[in-house]
């Protein structure tokens, strides 16, 4: 199949599973929405608020400041509230990953009992894939830095301008990037093989998946990126919008309210058009009935 | 407590100014001339030595004679780990030698005019901390005593191992900026200057967080530097002589300048623009050519505001130096007719930081250089004082909201900043402004000198209003250009000034003000400490007709048909007592401002009708508040800036969970 075959593809069934990408919006919405309150409630600290006044028109850096500096403990409680609502939404990502996956995979539509039941089987074996693309990309990203730190000690000490070492820590960031962007593929793409062979060792699948994506690069980037430029035009298009709609009155502040939750519903259809991109290339370059590399363990 | 005599504006007016008379065919002296300095140095580039012979001539201005001389040998606050500047370095400064760049100062020969060698008389003193491994003051006792109006002229010979780059001054590769580099004689105070009550050296040490102090005088310096080399330094350049070793001799005069500094690279790109009779040099790194509009645009600007609300820039050339990549020790420091300037390649143009460095650095031509305060004792008189001006160029050239950051949509002005630097600190209060230099509390020097003391006078500039605060620098520049004031001078000048321009509104003297701000440490805070509004039941019976006006109490803005009655309870948090304006804004959209002299740690005003807000210093002229947010109340509290900021963080925390999704 070719790529704009898979993309036109993963549209269609990711536009026949509207309520799945709902799901994952309405996730993201409720975690989101508890630090959003937590921070409502912080701002709206009885008496201070009437200074903010002026910050609804405009970025004022002498009130926000202040703000930040008398809610000083606040702050740190508010902190500790969004850490864990971060780790917690990025396990459950995870989780949902296996209920997305396993609704895409069957071809039905979409039901809440099969989504939860995609869920709950993949749930134990994708958090281990998260601790070990967590692992391998820590280790990775520390291997870069400390080749990178050296250079870039050397190009500091020996270069009378500071361009080499612009350049050296460009190119860190570019190889950095370039490594996260591999160890996201392929754990993407370890989920996907992970479903469609009920794979139990992830560190098989992982390993799988590399070799997959060795075997398939070009394609499988050229998904990724054109998945990612689809995201980079939403953004844009979301900047123009709420670039007309200065957020200085109630309505307005409605409006962009409406304007925001579309973006991120879009988001997160084209995080659910990923996956069903992967599958489609997954399925097209595996032969017919079954991943015959993946062994189960 | 301290207290000023109020010095009445036309007496200040008369002080004497006559400097001694300049030589046939010379400019008229603008300074008293105490020092004159012929200088022969030669710069090793290899070795990043210097050699020079120095002949110096002091005058003794006092009505005494002097018996000793003494001298500034700053070099060797980098010889060892035992210098002073190195011990306070350890704890104030992350500041590390590494093995090999060291620097020093070797003394070969100190002779008379007459031929006496005076080189083992001298001894090395340590008036500031009592360490004796300190060789950053020399003291010269003297055969015979200088006598009152006489002179000493000198020869001295001497070697300097340049450090690696360090607190301003030192070599990174080929790049050499070359500060306090010579014997430079300390300033004898004749008893009334200053806070001196009898007549006495005022030579302190090299320390970690402090600067300079020099007498005026006259420079001619010979700088002697391979062929192939750049260079800059303070003054006018005269001549220019290519030697039979390749090397090339520069010869600089510089007049009515307290010290002398220079630099030399082979790699800098020398870009030059005039504003009105002065030439402004800027040396910069070849890869930051392409700003060299910000920086000369910047001082052309600092240049023309200064000129206008401060005075004249009397001196023909400016230099500004960019130093190289590595040397950022010695980036942001001034010297007269010559300051270094910092920056980086693709700096944005919204992130003024090299119109602001430029900026600063210029207005200190003024504050240090011309008006030439003791640095060590009084650091607030310079730095703050530039701090002040710095915020107000920079805030008139770009807006007050936009001067040092604009930038998609996150936007900050300059003096905001500077605000911040002092309120945000730990305890602001921790020591006054008026502190000696190298002895304040860890971290303190920094947001006391530059922020608070801007803050200091922007808030003397709210109280007393623009026009009067411009007449106070003038007054002040006019009659200290090319001396050394102190503290109680400036605010002689403000005593002055204020009561003629603003009567008895604050009083016969602005004493009240400086006992507070600059010798006192307490911090101001005033708010809005509460709005009460009362439903009133009408009276009721059969009623007098006077009875039935309004029963405001105090308040101005009575008879509200509305049956409310409203309390605005204001208060002070803080020590420092200011008059503020508290403005109360009721429900049909009338304002009522009220003063109120800040004495009291509350204050009650009443009023018929419902109050919806109530703000001090509604125009923002107290930047010295330590706390804006305390500064208003509404009734009720508004919900759109918490809404607004709630609907933000919820969307930015959606997508940072998205991202998080597509990662993990
Ligand atoms: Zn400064």
């Amino acid at each position: 199949m070719t790529t704009p075959g898979i993309l036109r593809g993963a549209f269609r069934e990711t536009y026949r599973n509207i309520p799945l990408v709902t799901t994952l919006y309405g996730m993201n919405l409720l975690f989101a929405s508890v630090i959003a309150m937590a921070f409502r409630a912080f701002v709206a600290n009885p008496g201070n608020a009437g200074a903010l006044g002026p910050l609804l028109k405009d970025f004022d850096m002498t009130l926000l400041y202040d703000f930040l500096r008398t809610r000083g403990e606040a702050i740190s409680a508010l902190w500790q509230v969004v850490l864990f609502m971060t780790l917690l939404s990025v396990a459950l990502n995870a989780v949902s990953s296996g209920g997305v996956l396993a609704t895409l995979e069957s071809g039905a539509p979409y039901s809440l009992r099969a989504f939860l039941g995609g869920c709950g089987t993949f749930a134990f074996r994708f958090l281990r894939l998260l601790v070990l693309t967590g692992i391998v990309t820590g280790l990775a990203a520390i291997a870069l830095v400390a080749c990178a730190m050296p250079v870039l000690w050397w190009l500091s000490r020996n270069h009378t301008s500071e361009i080499p070492v612009i350049e050296g820590i460009a190119a860190a960031a570019l190889a950095l990037v370039l490594v996260l962007f591999l160890a996201v593929m392929a754990s993407d793409y370890a989920r996907v093989l992970t479903v469609r062979a009920d794979s139990r060792s992830m560190a098989r699948a992982f390993g799988t998946s590399f070799v997959f994506l060795a075997k398939n690069a070009w394609g499988a980037i050229a998904l990724q990126v054109i998945v990612a430029l689809l995201t980079v035009c939403l953004f844009a298009l979301y900047l123009g919008l709420t670039g007309l709609l200065e957020m200085n009155s109630g309505p307005k502040v409605v409006l962009v309210f409406i304007v925001q939750q579309v973006f991120v519903w879009c988001r997160s259809f084209l995080r659910v058009m990923l996956f069903s991109c992967e599958l489609a290339f997954t399925c097209s370059r595996v032969s017919g009935s079954g991943p015959t590399e993946i062994v189960s363990t | 407590m301290r207290t000023f005599a109020v010095v009445p504006l036309a007496a200040l007016m008369t002080v004497p100014l006559s400097f001694s008379p300049a030589r046939p065919g010379q400019p008229p002296a603008l300074s008293d001339r105490v020092v004159q300095y012929a200088i022969d140095v030669t710069l090793e580039t290899r070795e990043k030595t210097l050699s020079g012979s120095e002949r110096l001539t002091w005058r003794n201005t006092s009505s005494e004679p002097v018996q000793e001389l003494q001298f500034h040998m700053y070099l060797n606050a980098f010889k060892n780990t035992e210098s002073t500047f190195m011990r306070e370095s350890r704890t104030r400064r992350s500041v590390a030698v590494r093995e090999g760049g060291w620097g020093w100062i070797d003394l070969h020969s100190l002779r008379l005019e007459n031929g006496t060698e005076l080189k083992e008389r001298c001894t090395f003193i340590c008036p500031d901390d009592g360490n004796a491994k300190d060789r950053t003051v020399m003291r010269v006792p003297l055969p015979a005593p200088v006598p009152p109006g006489g002179s000493v002229a000198l020869t001295l010979k001497f070697r300097a191992q340049l450090p690696r780059i360090i607190a301003r001054t030192g070599y990174s590769g080929d790049f050499f900026m070359v500060g306090q580099w010579f014997p430079k004689v300390g300033v004898y105070e004749p008893a009334g200057t200053r806070y001196a009550t009898k007549g006495e050296w005022n030579c302190h040490q090299f320390h970690a967080s402090t600067e300079f102090y020099a007498d005026f005088g006259v420079y001619d310096v010979n700088l002697t530097v391979p062929g192939g080399f750049i260079v800059g330094a303070t003054g006018e350049r005269r001549g220019e002589r290519r030697n039979s070793d390749t090397t090339v001799t520069y010869t600089y005069h510089a007049a009515d300048v307290h010290d002398f500094a220079w630099t030399a690279s082979p790699l800098y790109v020398e870009v030059t623009d005039t504003w009105r009779q002065v030439s402004i040099h800027a040396l910069l790194q070849p890869q930051h050519a392409g700003q060299a509009r910000r920086f000369l645009g910047s001082a052309r600007e600092a240049l023309g505001y200064l000129d206008a609300w401060v005075g004249p820039y009397p001196y023909a050339d400016l230099t500004i130096v960019d130093p190289a990549w590595g040397a950022e020790e010695a980036a942001g420091m001034e010297y007269p007719q010559l300051f270094t300037v910092e920056t980086f390649s693709l700096m944005p143009l919204g992130i003024r930081f090299p119109e602001l460095v430029t900026i600063h650095e210029f207005v200190h031509q003024y504050f240090q250089g011309m008006v030439a305060t003791n640095e060590f004792e009084e650091a607030w008189m310079d730095e703050g004082f530039t701090q002040y001006y710095e915020t107000r160029i920079m805030d008139s050239l770009y807006g007050a909201k936009t001067s040092l950051a604009d930038f998609f949509g996150f936007h900050f002005g300059d003096r905001e900043l500077t605000r911040i630097e002092y309120t945000g600190m730990n305890d602001p209060g921790i020591a006054p402004i008026t502190t000696p230099g190298w002895k304040f509390p860890a971290g303190s020097y920094g947001p006391l000198t530059y922020g608070k003391t801007a803050m200091v006078l922007s808030t003397l500039e709210g109280l007393i209003g623009r026009a009067a605060m411009d007449t106070v620098m003038k007054t002040y520049f006019r009659l200290w250009k090319f001396r050394h004031p102190c503290g109680k001078d400036f605010v002689a000048v403000v005593n002055a000034v204020v009561p003629v321009i603003c009567g008895n509104r604050f009083g016969p003297d602005m004493n009240w003000y400086f006992d507070q701000v600059l010798y006192g440490a307490g911090i101001c805070d005033f708010e809005v400490t509460s709005i009460a509004v009362n439903r009133v039941t009408p009276a009721g019976g059969m009623l007098e007709a006077d009875t039935a006006q309004s029963h405001a109490g105090e308040g101005k803005a009575g008879g509200s048909p509305e049956m409310f009655e409203s309390v605005v309870t204001v208060g002070r948090r803080g020590d420092v007592r200011l008059p503020v304006v508290v403005a109360v804004m009721f429900d049909d959209g009338r304002e009522v401002r009220e003063e109120w002299d800040g004495r009291g740690r509350t204050a009650e005003f009443r009023y018929g009708g419902k109050v919806v807000r109530a703000g001090v210093d509604p125009g923002r002229k107290i930047p010295l508040d330590v706390n804006l947010i305390n500064n208003v109340r509404t009734v009720p509290p508004p919900v759109g800036p918490v809404w607004k900021y709630a609907v933000k963080v919820l969307f930015w925390i959606q997508n940072m969970f998205l991202f998080a999704a597509t990662i993990a």
